[in-house]
């Protein structure tokens, strides 16, 4: 059980805090029409999730996910400047302004990025996890799975071949129960989705309380050893969005208010962790209030940055269709 | 892969992602990938594994296409294909592999990506092909040869990047076309070229171009009707002969 410190604990705070606004503050320029088009996938409720997760990597071990991906760029380390720019489709974007919300990626960061097509990223995951057990290095990678991807033709033939070849990976299904606007259990005959392990013949990880970032960083980080040595495992961590689907999932609130609402009062992720920290330090509530307040002048500065940055060019429409 | 008839499963993976990756992320990440398929029809190989699709990948920007048609040809792509960072399809006739033909030992041997090839001179008309078409066009040349007509045949070699300019400059010398495919009529490596000459050879056109290719229908069983509805030198002959 890792016992993480004092400035562990409030970094692991201070990025939940980043993601809560920064996802938040899209939400509000979504409305203002200064982001626009028809997707973006905010991270709210599952900051836990991400953060607890990528806490148990290395700078050097790579991440990949879905379209969800914003908070898991900001979770692994990516200055909120270039993603609010790519939420514009501003030059200055991670991606150029080439991809969008749905593709945030920093080589740098070993964030292989946000993809669009739901599973399409899984063999890319087990790709990538590939390539560090062929060049003979110790990095691991952590694949994020909406629970309806777990249901997709990819999720099968990635997480068998992890398995066959034994492959340094954790899947983390983050599973908030609802596909879209359907539930696990309208789509899918066992809930239980961590209990598809076995019958891949790789560790089984478990359910985890999504939202309690300690217990996701205990987990993961038991999973990265793991993988790190001897090959993958498989994750279900129980978690809720507070949005639905994406921007044009206009019914999601209304659907599943009494339950959205049950979550955000008893078992919202960044609440939860201030009654932890409060319980554990005394009089930390200054210092929590301290980096809030830092986290919202990021966004703002964020947002400032994107809106300065020019758009993209004819000659960015063309760069990079093939390597020259 | 075994055929390319099972790259249907993989389109996502090779579309969505392969072809798009470079682009998308804006030059972060490079996909140094060549898919090899065996593709064409085979011994009644049936409606499912009889397809030439390479058309619909060359479709795509992000994506390079390679046909090659002889041994040779193959070599230098194949090589020139690995030293290269693009994702590539690489698709090799079926009919094609039992055909020998002289290769280099020269490990270094590598022709240039995009670069169509010239395989027989002539000035009367063009065969336009690529993979087994060039096969059946070089036939057909040599009958042609001996009522006096010189076909000339163009071997692109490559559907992506595809080599206009060889096109154009066989064209405004023979002023006729005949584009030959292995591949189905509908939106199609012939539509294609056919659409480029008139855009750029108007003035030199003395003909419609034509075009030869599979029968719109899926391909079955049967051998009798099998080989009806695939392209042959006969078909090639009958074409040149309506416009010459």
């Amino acid at each position: 059980m890792a016992n993480p410190n004092k400035e562990t604990l409030l970094e692991w705070y201070r990025q939940m805090v980043l993601i809560r606004l920064f996802e938040t503050r899209c939400d509000e320029l979504y409305q203002e029409k200064k982001i626009t088009g028809v997707y973006m996938h905010l991270y709210s409720g599952h900051e836990a999730t991400g953060v607890g997760a990528l806490a148990a990597l290395r700078p050097d071990d790579n991440v990949i996910t879905a379209y969800r991906d914003h908070g898991i760029a900001l979770a692994k380390g990516v200055h909120p400047n270039p993603i609010m720019a790519e939420m514009m489709g501003r030059k200055d974007g991670v991606s150029g302004g080439k991809g969008g919300s749905m593709h945030i990626a920093s080589k740098e960061h070993r964030m292989w990025g946000g993809y669009a097509i739901v599973g399409g990223h899984l063999p890319l995951a087990a790709g990538i996890a590939f390539a560090s057990k062929y060049k003979d290095t110790d990095e691991v990678t952590i694949c994020f799975i909406g629970d309806g991807a777990s249901n997709n033709g990819y999720f099968h033939e990635a997480v068998n071949i992890s398995g066959a070849w034994k492959l340094p990976i954790v899947w983390i299904i983050e599973n908030n129960l609802v596909a879209m606007g359907t539930r696990v259990e309208d789509s899918t005959a066992q809930p239980l989705l961590h209990l598809r392990a076995e019958g891949y013949g790789i560790k089984d990880g478990g359910r985890i309380d999504g939202q309690d970032v300690m217990a996701v960083h205990d987990a993961v980080s038991d999973a990265v050893a793991y993988a790190r040595k001897n090959g993958p495992v498989l994750i279900e961590s129980l978690t809720y969005r507070y949005k639905g689907h994406g921007v044009s999932d206009k019914s999601y609130d209304k659907r599943f208010a009494d339950e959205l609402e049950e979550w955000k009062q008893n078992r919202d992720p960044i609440t939860l962790f201030e009654r932890v920290l409060e319980g554990k330090y005394k009089n930390i509530g200054p210092e929590l209030k301290r980096i809030h307040d830092a986290c919202a002048q990021a966004v703002d500065e964020s947002v400032e940055f994107a809106l300065n940055s020019p758009e993209p060019t004819y000659d960015d429409l063309i760069r990079n269709v093939y390597v020259d | 892969m075994m055929t390319i008839n099972f790259a249907f499963l993989a389109l996502d993976a090779i579309i969505n992602h392969a072809a798009k990756i470079h682009y998308m992320f804006d030059g972060q990440f490079t996909v140094p990938l060549v898919i090899r398929a065996a593709s064409g029809w085979g011994n009644q190989a049936t409606a499912t594994h009889s397809h030439t699709p390479e058309p619909i990948f060359a479709h795509f920007p992000g994506l390079y296409v390679a046909c090659p048609a002889t041994p040779s040809d193959a070599y230098g792509m194949l090589k020139a294909s690995i030293r290269n960072d693009n994702p590539i399809l690489f698709t090799e006739s079926i009919a094609l592999y039992p055909k020998p033909g002289p290769v280099t030992e020269d490990p270094d041997f590598v022709l240039p990506i995009g670069k169509g090839d010239i395989k027989r001179e002539g000035k009367h008309v063009t065969l336009i092909s690529y993979a087994r078409g060039v096969e059946w066009s070089l036939a057909a040349a040599k009958e042609l040869a001996k009522d006096g007509v010189e076909a000339e045949v163009v071997d692109l070699r490559w559907l992506r990047p595809l080599d206009l300019d060889l096109v154009f400059e066989s064209f405004k010398k023979t002023n006729r076309a005949v584009i030959v495919e292995e591949s189905l009529p509908m939106y199609s490596f012939g539509s294609e070229i056919a659409a480029q000459i008139q855009d750029h050879c108007f003035d030199y056109m003395d003909a419609p171009i034509k075009r030869v290719s599979a029968m719109d229908v899926p391909l079955p069983f049967a051998r009798e009707i099998e080989l009806m509805a695939l392209p042959n030198v006969q078909k090639v002959l009958d074409a040149v002969e309506e416009i010459l």
